[in-house]
């Protein structure tokens, strides 16, 4: 796993929607199924992304397409970092 | 006259049977179909042995199927009980057993929990299977008996004839309980109509409204949704769940959706401002937004109600014991105002007081508790006439009537203009995401871990989620804190887990060595400062 993604993975695992599952996430881990980021988590990690990389992330780009799998939201960073 | 919340169904299909009475996403049934299947469900309910005033739960996601089983059940004479899909079958499993239902109805992908229901003790006998979803494994426990579609379809059209009067029990309401259980609170029509009828006409709903359903059945945010629609012969449309993860997507289905009346707890609202990219114009559809459940931080409204230029906004207040009882409508604009908008003033066929510590009346201004009679006020807790006593009480000021006012535990006051501000809470109740908890109960979760000696949980306050919850914990022996949260998941939904679990030597006990919870919620301040960084309006942009 990226540094990036182990970053985010290590987040994840800090909040309490993840507290009942595999202890284990990786990048293909899905984020939006059952039991998994709710509203608030999707705010609070858009935060944290923004915080941690210096980062901003546009209304338009907080969609499901970039927070499905944590690849994905690995996959934006990345982007936000290269264009930033 | 009988005036029953399922009467305006059957209504709504005799004015109109052609119009879409729910639209689930690319799903549409109007109010002729609905009143038809809700009515053939209601007949193999009875076929099945299911009596007036039995309680039959909903295991169901938010769908067609799910409205069609409120409108069924009651239809039969029976009392609908809401069940949170997204709860750990252990506590699900006790609501089957506390409230004694024998019959519950699912669709093919919940199955499988229903299985894990009965293997957690829930005693079902019946299980009918709503909608042509394929079922994630067909083979449920030998001693069930399982209704299907094609038993459905055979029942008459016609609605069963079953008497049943407007203060005869509607539905059940689970709610957190202080002592460790959750408690259902026991709802008739005539509690459900009371609010509904007050807000057709006071809100204003016409049947050319396109209204959200975005609570799920459980929260009794969805009794305006389902109700005001149907009186009014309006469309309900199902908010997806996915859909109220991503503020833009919560702002094109409303557009899609031609949303005119939104009702939602405050927190998606907030959202809705900081992320949905909103601005004036945006959503010509959208006349009126409804809030309800929490306090709405004045500052996210004031810029809502800018980008929503034109809009309508009112704060709905009502514990579940009493669906909505007090309302505010906003004015046009906040000026500089930095305190929460009042709750307003009682409502429908409600009458409130403010009680002070004494038991005396309080005067305009006086803090005191909310006290609540009339039409809405539930029946009681069920199967509990121990906490029902204890805040359905007779009131003093109502001489020689036998009336019982609920004491909502809320502490407000009466401001110059006659309407109620909310203050805060006499006891340990917290409000989370909208979602009303009793710290109590998660200390008792915590409690039951073997390692754990001592459990206390305080709120920290929190603008966008109302409070956060963070627990502090003795331990025997050391033990992993992702192991505590996995314990308390097994019993409790994940919105009352902890976010933060501090383990300590000793708690910290009051002189009557009972929980200090104000040094504890001291504690959770500084043990927050340590740990974060973060500027306090990180939401901010």
């Amino acid at each position: 796993m990226t540094d990036i993604s182990a970053d985010i993975a290590v987040f994840l695992k800090d909040s309490p929607s993840w507290a009942d599952r595999d202890v284990h996430i990786d990048s293909s881990t899905e984020l939006l199924q059952h039991g998994g980021l709710d509203s608030l988590g999707v705010l609070e990690l858009v935060t944290y992304l923004e915080q941690t990389y210096n980062v901003e992330i546009l209304d338009e780009e907080v969609v499901p397409e970039n927070f499905g799998r944590l690849g994905d939201v690995a996959d934006l960073v990345r982007r936000k970092l290269a264009t930033g | 006259m009988v005036n029953l919340l399922h009467d305006q169904l059957t209504r709504a299909a005799q004015a109109a049977p052609q119009t879409p009475a729910v639209i689930d996403r690319s799903r549409s049934v109007n109010y002729g179909d609905l009143e038809t299947q809700a009515n053939q469900l209601a007949h193999a309910l009875v076929s099945r042995g299911i009596k007036p005033g039995d309680r039959v739960g909903i295991l169901l996601d938010k769908s067609v199927e799910a409205v069609i089983s409120v409108y069924g059940i009651m239809k039969a004479g029976a009392v609908y009980v809401p069940l949170d899909v997204l709860a750990p079958a252990a506590r699900l499993a006790f609501m089957v057993q506390n409230s004694d239902m024998t019959c519950l109805v699912t669709s093919g992908r919940r199955l499988r929990d229903v299985r894990q229901l009965i293997t957690e003790g829930a005693p079902l006998t019946t299980v009918v299977r709503l909608g042509d979803e394929e079922a994630e494994s067909q083979s449920l426990l030998p001693q069930i008996s399982m209704v299907e579609a094609a038993e459905l379809d055979v029942q008459d059209h016609a609605a069963p004839a079953v008497r049943r009067i407007s203060q005869d029990l509607a539905y059940i309401l689970y709610t957190s309980g202080s002592t460790g259980k959750p408690k259902g609170v026991m709802l008739t029509h005539r509690n459900g109509l009371a609010f509904v009828d007050w807000a057709v006409v006071n809100i204003g709903v016409t049947r050319e409204d396109r209204l959200s359903s975005h609570a799920p059945l459980h929260f009794d945010l969805s009794i305006f949704d389902l109700f005001a629609a149907s009186s009014a012969g309006a469309a309900v449309v199902l908010v997806p769940p996915e859909t109220s993860r991503f503020p833009m997507q919560v702002k094109s289905f409303m557009l899609d959706s031609a949303i005119s009346i939104w009702y939602s707890v405050p927190s998606i609202l907030t959202m809705l401002t900081l992320r949905g990219g909103l601005s004036p114009g945006d959503l010509p559809r959208l006349e009126k937004v409804l809030f309800a459940g929490e306090v709405f931080p004045t500052k996210y409204l004031r810029q809502l109600m800018h980008q929503l230029q034109g809009v309508e906004f009112w704060n709905l207040y009502g514990p579940t014991e009493t669906n909505v009882c007090t309302a505010y409508r906003v004015p046009q604009s906040l000026g500089d105002q930095t305190a929460p908008v009042p709750i307003g003033k009682a409502v429908s066929d409600d009458e409130t007081f403010v009680l002070t510590e004494g038991g005396g009346l309080a005067a305009p201004g006086e803090p005191g508790i909310l006290h609540v009679r009339g039409a809405s006020v539930m029946a009681g807790y069920w199967n509990d006439a121990v906490r029902t006593d204890g805040v359905l009480r007779r009131s003093l000021h109502h001489r020689p009537l036998e009336d019982r006012a609920y004491c909502t535990g809320d502490l407000v006051r009466e401001g110059p203009d006659g309407n109620y501000e909310f203050i805060g809470r006499i006891d340990s109740q917290v409000k989370t995401r909208g979602y009303r908890v009793e710290l109590g109960e998660i200390e008792v979760a915590l409690q039951a871990h073997e390692n754990v000696v001592e459990a206390g949980v305080v709120a920290a306050p929190d603008e966008v989620v109302g409070s956060r919850l963070i627990a502090f914990v003795s331990l025997q022996r050391p033990t992993d804190i992702a192991d505590l949260r996995e314990h308390c998941s097994r019993t409790l939904p994940a919105y009352m887990l902890p976010e933060r679990v501090h383990v300590v030597d000793d708690l910290p006990k009051t002189s009557t060595g009972k929980l200090d919870r104000q040094m504890l919620a001291g504690m959770s301040m500084t043990t927050n400062d340590q740990a974060s960084e973060e500027p306090d309006d990180r939401y901010q942009r």
